[in-house]
Parts: structure tokens; C-alpha cells; sequence
């Protein structure tokens, strides 16, 4: 009769443990003291991405940030993520969702109903969410996160920034054929209304402003066009220079702006820059690639953060370099490290 | 003349241990007529599973009760692989009466895609390099075969099953033998809606969400032929129609694209076996075509895969200075395929020389093989293994031990693919080892008031070691698209433990089913030096995988429980993140019976019994609890 005690106690220990359910990390870092947050994209269709917090000042990053807060993961391929009034929206393509966060990551609202969301922006009480497959701008009411208005596009919006009271949004067409002409809208977020529209080289793939101009990288189209840096002076609404890459199969992404030094940074397989000068402009090698699969480019506060993605399928690192081209730090963070803000 | 054959031959009484009355030489044939010209490696470790159909278990449940491999399932009614031994679902090969089903263009079976009712055996060979059929199964293979039930007269079914969301299943079968002829028809469909709830693991606090977009329509007919020529020469011929349409679910937390699915597939073969006085040979050819249609309506997805498979073979077995037995086989096979993912119609030909030679021993039995095979202009790897049976002590206990070569072409889609496809793959080629020992022990009482019992008993233990280099996989490049290329090199080791009891008696059979795997399946040697994801396990590869079946019969009751436990699985290769173990049991009673001249069988089953919530792919969610029940009308 002792062993009927046993055999009760081990089918207790299996069934009466507190059960995981689906994809679950082995490691769940310690809280991170960090100020920057590091997105890792996930891979499609397998709910594993998550956020890293890094602290420049001592090196260290912390991983699976936002399941340390919440409990759960945040879903399937994070896309980006932005800060407004001390709230962190990330945006998750795949669950179609905006994930709403304060600054500790602690979840306070899902915003669901989108078709394929990619970038947000904001104005006043409202966001601005950006979608691959919708041919549309989602506009969210932030007083009580409902999707109130859908701004239509030509296809896929992608990059939105606001300037002085105008959202810029970058228009890649219908997605599947990438055929072009594409666009940089101006839409006023008051009215909604789509103001001026400016063509641009086709596929453009990432923009920033700098002071008073919006810089555009366009990916080109196989052997009929090269990729494109265009400079549109934003006051007049007109592309001012343009510099044309020198072959097709330049792939040149990731554009990112550092404004301590006035330079253009992006990836074309390794990471270049170039310094914001349209008289001499010639983009230079600032770090050789070996190994490295370089995904995502950020700048913050002149120090660069170039991430290798390696194959999409394990931890990816953040190489992270001073503006003179000094490598400073490397960290593991998680599956796709995308974007650093 | 028959007669003296089988009695010479001590091979086909390996194959049929039971005894067979010679007086009718047509009766013999009809046997004759399920046996293989060539047999399996007796030194490797292979499982043959009957198929009955009347139980309603899928192929995939079928080897998950009968087997230790480990199945991967994307959820009810959707894609299910299976993988041995550390290795994955490419390196399985599926033979369906002798010729490779593997896709040409993806390099995999799906299993939900073939009814077991269409299916009269299964061999599983989950030694590396084991399949007499062909190359391919680096992990090991999964052997399909249609044995005609020559049955004279006219008899016919009808089953159907009920079940948890809306799923129903109907088939018809019909079939008239007489001494010359045997033909069977079936028929099959089955729908489902497969609606059910499933914690959403991508919610705080799991709420519990409905499955969408995850409807299946299915519908089948197969036909089967036999017919004896005289008394040396048999044809049997199967052709089957198989059509899948479903719809394929979002992932927990996504949003659904309207995916859907349809799969379409004629298979056919026509085998002319004749039984000479020196030789046996056996010459058959097969016609496949096969489509596939991919939908994702909101995207605009529309993507089309058809693929035609015109395969012959030549199988001999016959006795070598009056001592050795040889088996030997020629093959080929051409194949054309179209897909929206290649810039023309892409060929390729197989063909293959394969010899086998073994011997039968007083206390053992051993074998060697060879393999050489050309691909389209390309001389494939030479594939050579051996291995041993020694039983010393009568049959109860058996040593067997082996070693193989063997390689995996790349798919089509590995060279073709637009864009990246890369014609300069090399082969997959890997070797395997395995060494084990077999304990079999029965006990017997005789009584004359019929309460006499058997038991049978098998232990057997074993342990395997397997490499493969030039794993091929799937990488990003600097263009912006990916490229497969030969990344690494794959090491699996572990122990296979099984042990298989059964009780019969007049009116009661007991049988108990233990099998535990334990893989240390490890990444070796990238390409890119102190690489972090050396030394860390594969992807979905469970180190621990244990199933056990029980089943209790008692006069016209039957009831069994199956339970299953699967260790947890990496499910990125820097071994970061991982799906939990789950431990689901399944269980089911049936009662069958005869009135007048139909015999009828009347099952319920329950699946999930305990309501385990479980993904066996990230994000994939498996019903809890669910039930069905079946009837099975038969004269």
C-alpha cells in the first residue's frame, strides 16, 4: 500500500506543475537598468520576439525585457518601436497589433485591428500607424486607442515622420510586384488630407530628416534602375540632389542620421557613411563586414549600433561603435536585434 | 515445385513465420503475392506496423503509438513530419510501394496527406542508410505498402466516424475475388471545421481563444488488382486519387491571411512478380502526379507546385553458389516539375543499381550491400553498409550491430529556386552505426478446458551513433534573398530501449508497448569558425521522447490507452528559446460483434484525455480534450 502513495505523489508532480504553454525563453534576464531599448524582430510566425534594454554607460544589456515585465511574449515580429509622452509603442506586425508600454515596459494597452502595421507617429492626441498590406495610414485616437480613421495610399506605407506640423509617410507600392513609382506623401494630420505627393527612386526602403531635409534611400529595381540617395529640402517639397549608386547590385539600407557630426550612415552588406556635404559626396567603408549579416543600423547620440542578425534562426549581436569608427562594445541580444532606440 | 522453393529457401520463411498449406497452388501465389523480392536489413532496426483501419488512427497517431520517432504535428488536419534520430523530416524518406515519395521540389512528406485507410502496412527503418528502396533516408525511412487481402466472394464496408469540431469521416469499400482475380475499390472523405479553443499563449493569462481558418475537405478512391497468370507469374496494381483542400490557421497572436491549401496527387503502380525455379523477379513501374496550390488571398499568394514521377524498377532475388542469398535491384526514376518558384520546368533522373547479399548461419545470420546511383549526368556518393545477427543461444537472445553510408541529393527547390537556388550544393552524406541486444522470452500453459495462456516478451536495447555532413540549409545573403548552402555538420547519439509484452489466452489479449529514446543530437563544425551555435542541440530534436501503449481485450471489448511524453525542444539553434515538454494521453474502447451475416464494430475515443494544453510547434496550438465515436459495418 506504501507505493499506491508513490505512484499517486509522481502523477501528482506531473500533472500538478504549473504548466508552460508555447515558445518560452531560457533566460529571462534580471531586470535591466538600461535606458535604451533594443527590438529583436522574431522570427515570422514563431511569437519569439522580444526587447532588450541596454545601458551604454556600463555595456551590459538584458534580455527578454518585456516578458520579465508582463509575463508573456509581445508577439510575432516586432517591427518598431516609438516613444511619445512617456509611453513606448512597439509595433507588432504579424499579431497586427500596437503594444502600448510606459517606460518600464509594464503593458498597459493593446491597440488591435491592423492589417500588417509597420511604423508609428505621432500628433497631438493622435497616432499614426503605417501597413504593408492595408493601402492605408491607420490614424488611432491615443484618448482611448481606437483605430478612427484609415488615410488611403497608393500600397504599402512604410517610414512616417512628422516636420513641423506635416507627416512625411514613404509609399513602396504594391508590395509583392515592388514595380514603383513610389512616393513621400505629406499629409496634414489635422485635416487627413494628403497634401503634396513626391516621387522618389523606386523602392525607397528607409528615411530621416536632418535639419531641414528629408533623406531618402531607394533600393533602385533590378538592372533598370540603381539605388538612390535623394535629398528633398522639405520647406519647398522638392528633391534638391541625388546621388546615384555606382552598381545595381548595391543593396544599400537602414539610412540613419547622426547629428552630432553632421554624417548619413547606412548598410550596403558593411556599414558606410557619409558626411552630410552635397558638394563632395562620396559615402566611405566605415566598418568592413566579415562574418557579420548586418541587419539593423541605429544612431544615437553619436555612437552607432550596427546589429547582426547572423542566420535569422539564434542570437543575434549588437556591434556598437563611437562616430570615429572605434569599436567600442559587442553584445548578444536576441532572435533579429532590429533597431536600437 | 512451389513448395520445394519455400522449403529451400530459408529467407521467405524469415518473411512469413506463419505456416502456409501447400495443396493449392493458386492459395500460395495469393501469399506470395504480399511478399517483397527484396526484404529489409534483418541487423537493422526497422518496426512493421499493420494497418487496421477500423480503428480511425491516422498514419501519424499510428507510428506515434507503434514507434519511438518523434512527430512533428502543425496542429489538427495540418502538416505532420516525422524525424529520426536526431535528424529532421528531410532526411526521412517516404517509399510508397517501392518508389521515393518524398516531394522532388521540397524534399518532404506530409503525413496528414495519406489516409491510413488507403495503406495496408507500414515498415519503419530508423537505422540510417537502411531502406533497400533508395537513397535519401539519412535518418531512416518510412516504408508504405498495399498487400492485396485476396478475399474470394464479394464483401464490402462501410465506416464512419464523428468527431470533436465537426469532423466526419465516411468510407466504402468493396471487393470480389475469385481464384484468378481479386479487385478492391475504396472510397473516403472527410471534413472537418476544426473550430476548437486553445489557451492563447500570446495573452496575458492565456484567454482562451477559437481557432480560425482551419477547415479540411478530403476525398479519396483507390483501386487495387490482382490477378494470377498461371502458376509462376502474378500482377498486382494499385492506383490511388487523393484530394486535400484545407485551410491553414494563423499562428497564436496573428492575424490570418485566408491561407489555403490544396493538394492534389494520383498514385499509381503496376508489379509483375514471377517465381522461377532459379530466380524470383519481380518488375514494376509507377506513375505519380502530384499538385500542390498554395492561396494567401490577402497578400494575393497564388503559388502552384505539380510535379510528374515516371519510375520503373527490376527486383531479383535469387541463391548464389547454393549459399548466399542476393537481392538485387535496378532502378529509375524521371522527374518533371513546374512551380511558380522556378523559371522553367526543371527535370531530374534517378538511377540506381543496389545488391544485397547476405547469409543464414547456424547461430547467426549477416549481410552486406551496396548502392551506386547516377543523378541526371552526376555519379551520387557509393552507398555500402553491413551488419550482423548473432544468436547464440537459440532465438532468445540476438545481438545485431551494423553500419551504413548514406547521402541526400539537394531538392529542386535546394538548386532552382528563383532566386537562390544553388546548383553547387553538395550531397548530404552522413554514416551510421548502431549496436543492440534483443531478449525474447515466452511462457506457454496447455490446458484442455481451453484456459490455456501464451505470453510473449521482447526486450531490446540498442544504442546508435549518426554524422552527417554538408547539412544543407537554408541562409541569408548579401542580396537580399536567402541561399541554401552546406553549413554544418549534424551528430546524433543516443539509446533506443523497448519493450513489448503480450498475453494471450481464449478469451483475453493483453498488449503493453514501452519504447524511450534518448538523443544527444548536437551542431558540429559551421563554416564560420568558433561559431556559438556549435555544440548546441538542432532545432525541434527532443533529447527525451518515451511513448507506452497498453490495449485490453476481453471476448468482444477492447480498450487501450496510449500516452505519450516529449521532452522539450529548442526551437532556435542558440538554444534560447524552446517549447516546453507535454505529456498528452489518448484512450478508446470499441465493441465488435456479428448479426447474421454483418459484422459490426462500434468504437469511442478520446484524445487529449487529460486536457493538456501543448504546442508541438511554436505557436501551433493542439485541441484539449476531444472526442469521437465510429461504427464499422462489414460483411
Amino acid at each position: 500500500m506504501k507505493n499506491i502513495h508513490i505512484y499517486i505523489g509522481i502523477i501528482l508532480l506531473l500533472f500538478g506543475c504549473k504548466k508552460e504553454i508555447g515558445p518560452q525563453s531560457v533566460n529571462p534576464d534580471e531586470k535591466g537598468s538600461g535606458k535604451l531599448i533594443v527590438i529583436n524582430e522574431g522570427n515570422f510566425g514563431f511569437g519569439n520576439a522580444s526587447v532588450s534594454i541596454y545601458n551604454p554607460s556600463t555595456g551590459e544589456i538584458a534580455n527578454n525585457q518585456y516578458r520579465a515585465a508582463n509575463g508573456v511574449g509581445i508577439g510575432d515580429v516586432l517591427q518598431s518601436v516609438n516613444r511619445y509622452q512617456d509611453r513606448l509603442y512597439f509595433v507588432v506586425n504579424n499579431s497586427g497589433k500596437v503594444v502600448v508600454t510606459d517606460t518600464n515596459l509594464k503593458l498597459i494597452t493593446e491597440i488591435p485591428g491592423f492589417n500588417s502595421p509597420r511604423y508609428i507617429e505621432f500628433y497631438g492626441n493622435k497616432a499614426f500607424v503605417t501597413d504593408l498590406k492595408q493601402k492605408a495610414v491607420y490614424v488611432v485616437n491615443l484618448l482611448n486607442y481606437q483605430i478612427t480613421n484609415q488615410i488611403p495610399t497608393q500600397g504599402w506605407t512604410e517610414h512616417i515622420v512628422l516636420y513641423q506640423n506635416r507627416l512625411y509617410v514613404m509609399d513602396r507600392g504594391d508590395y509583392l510586384s515592388n514595380s514603383g513609382p513610389n512616393y513621400i506623401y505629406e499629409i496634414n494630420p489635422i485635416s487627413l488630407i494628403k497634401e503634396d505627393s513626391i516621387q522618389v527612386g523606386t523602392n525607397p526602403n528607409s528615411m530621416i530628416l536632418d535639419n531641414n531635409n528629408l533623406w531618402v534611400l531607394s533600393s533602385g529595381k533590378g538592372t533598370i534602375e540603381k539605388p538612390k540617395l535623394q535629398r528633398m529640402n522639405v520647406l519647398r517639397d522638392s528633391i534638391d540632389f541625388s546621388y546615384t549608386f555606382p552598381s545595381y547590385s548595391d543593396n544599400p539600407s537602414r539610412l540613419c542620421y547622426d547629428d552630432v557630426k553632421d554624417e548619413l550612415y547606412f548598410i550596403n552588406s558593411s556599414v558606410y557613411k557619409v558626411t552630410n556635404d552635397t558638394s563632395s559626396f562620396n559615402p566611405i567603408l566605415f566598418f568592413q563586414k566579415t562574418t557579420e549579416n548586418f541587419y539593423g543600423l541605429s544612431v544615437i547620440q553619436g555612437i552607432i549600433y550596427a546589429t547582426d542578425a547572423k542566420n535569422y534562426n539564434q542570437s543575434g549581436d549588437i556591434n556598437i561603435f563611437n562616430n570615429d569608427g572605434l569599436k567600442i562594445n559587442k553584445v548578444t541580444s536576441s532572435i533579429i536585434p532590429q533597431l536600437v532606440r | 515445385m512451389l513448395g520445394k522453393w519455400l522449403k529451400n529457401s530459408g529467407l521467405s520463411l524469415l518473411v512469413f513465420s506463419v505456416s502456409i498449406g501447400f495443396s493449392q497452388r493458386t492459395d500460395t501465389l495469393k501469399i506470395f503475392a504480399k511478399e517483397e523480392m527484396l526484404t529489409s536489413l534483418q541487423s537493422f532496426s526497422s518496426i512493421e506496423i499493420t494497418v487496421d483501419s477500423s480503428n480511425f488512427s491516422s498514419l501519424d497517431e499510428l507510428l506515434e503509438q507503434n514507434s519511438p520517432v518523434y512527430l512533428k504535428n502543425y496542429g489538427q488536419g495540418q502538416l505532420a513530419t516525422l524525424s529520426i534520430r536526431g535528424n529532421g523530416a528531410s532526411q526521412t524518406q517516404l517509399f510508397w510501394n517501392g518508389f521515393k515519395m518524398n516531394s522532388p521540389t521540397l524534399g518532404q512528406t506530409d503525413l496528414s496527406l495519406i489516409p491510413s485507410f488507403f495503406i495496408s502496412e507500414l515498415e519503419l527503418n530508423y537505422s540510417g542508410g537502411s531502406s533497400v528502396n533508395g537513397s535519401g533516408g539519412i535518418g531512416g525511412s518510412l516504408d508504405l505498402s498495399n498487400k492485396l487481402n485476396w478475399k474470394k466472394g464479394l464483401h464490402g464496408s462501410y465506416e464512419k466516424q464523428f468527431g470533436s469540431f465537426l469532423n466526419s469521416t465516411s468510407r466504402y469499400q468493396l471487393s470480389f475475388g475469385t481464384k484468378k482475380l481479386y479487385q478492391q475499390f475504396k472510397f473516403l472523405t472527410k471534413k472537418g471545421e476544426n473550430n476548437f479553443s486553445f489557451p492563447n499563449s500570446s495573452k496575458l493569462n492565456n484567454p482562451v481563444d477559437n481557432q480560425i481558418n482551419n477547415k479540411l475537405w478530403q476525398w479519396g478512391g483507390q483501386y487495387e488488382f490482382g490477378y494470377i497468370i498461371n502458376e509462376n507469374n502474378i500482377i498486382q496494381a494499385t492506383a490511388v486519387y487523393f484530394d486535400s483542400w484545407r485551410e491553414i490557421p494563423p499562428i497564436i497572436g496573428g492575424v490570418s491571411n485566408q491561407e489555403t491549401q490544396e493538394d492534389k496527387a494520383i498514385r499509381s503502380f503496376i508489379s509483375w512478380k514471377s517465381y522461377q525455379k532459379k530466380f524470383k523477379s519481380d518488375f514494376r513501374v509507377s506513375f505519380f502526379n502530384e499538385k500542390l496550390n498554395f492561396t494567401d488571398s490577402v497578400s494575393s499568394i497564388f503559388s502552384e507546385v505539380s510535379v510528374k514521377t515516371y519510375q520503373a524498377q527490376h527486383r531479383m532475388s535469387f541463391k548464389l553458389f547454393k549459399a548466399f542469398d542476393v537481392e538485387t535491384s535496378l532502378q529509375n526514376s524521371y522527374a518533371e516539375a513546374n512551380s511558380t518558384g522556378f523559371e522553367e520546368l526543371k527535370t531530374r533522373n534517378e538511377a540506381g543499381a543496389y545488391v544485397k547479399i547476405s547469409k543464414t548461419l547456424n547461430k547467426g545470420y549477416y549481410e552486406v550491400f551496396g548502392r551506386q546511383e547516377l543523378i541526371d549526368d552526376d555519379f551520387s556518393p557509393f552507398v555500402f553498409g553491413g551488419g550482423f545477427v548473432y544468436n547464440p543461444f537459440k532465438n532468445w537472445i540476438k545481438l545485431k550491430g551494423n553500419i551504413s553510408s548514406n547521402y541526400r541529393v539537394p531538392t529542386l527547390n535546394d538548386l532552382y529556386w528563383a532566386e537562390g537556388g544553388n546548383v553547387d550544393l553538395l550531397p548530404e552524406n552522413g554514416w551510421s552505426g548502431e549496436f543492440g541486444l534483443v531478449l525474447n522470452s515466452g511462457s506457454k500453459t496447455k490446458a484442455k478446458d481451453g484456459r490455456g495462456y501464451l505470453i510473449e516478451s521482447t526486450y531490446s536495447l540498442s544504442t546508435f551513433i549518426n554524422q552527417t555532413e554538408n547539412w544543407i540549409q537554408w541562409v541569408p545573403t548579401d542580396f537580399g534573398y536567402w541561399s541554401p548552402t552546406n553549413v554544418k555538420q549534424i551528430e546524433n547519439k543516443g539509446v533506443e530501449a523497448q519493450i513489448d509484452w503480450q498475453y494471450y489466452s481464449k478469451k483475453t489479449n493483453i498488449k503493453t508497448k514501452l519504447f524511450y529514446t534518448y538523443t544527444h543530437s548536437r551542431n558540429k563544425d559551421f563554416l564560420i569558425e568558433d561559431d556559438e551555435r556549435a555544440n548546441r542541440i538542432p532545432v525541434y530534436i527532443p533529447t527525451h521522447k518515451a511513448n507506452a501503449y497498453f490495449s485490453y481485450s476481453r471476448n468482444k471489448f477492447t480498450a487501450f490507452y496510449s500516452q505519450i511524453y516529449n521532452g522539450k525542444v529548442f526551437i532556435d539553434e542558440s538554444n534560447s528559446t524552446y517549447l516546453p515538454h507535454y505529456f498528452p494521453a489518448n484512450t478508446g474502447l470499441s465493441y465488435s460483434n456479428k448479426l447474421k451475416n454483418i459484422n459490426y464494430k462500434i468504437g469511442g475515443r478520446i484524445k487529449n484525455v487529460f486536457n493538456e494544453p501543448y504546442q508541438v510547434v511554436a505557436n501551433r496550438p493542439i485541441p484539449g480534450r476531444n472526442y469521437s465515436i465510429n461504427v464499422t459495418l462489414s460483411f
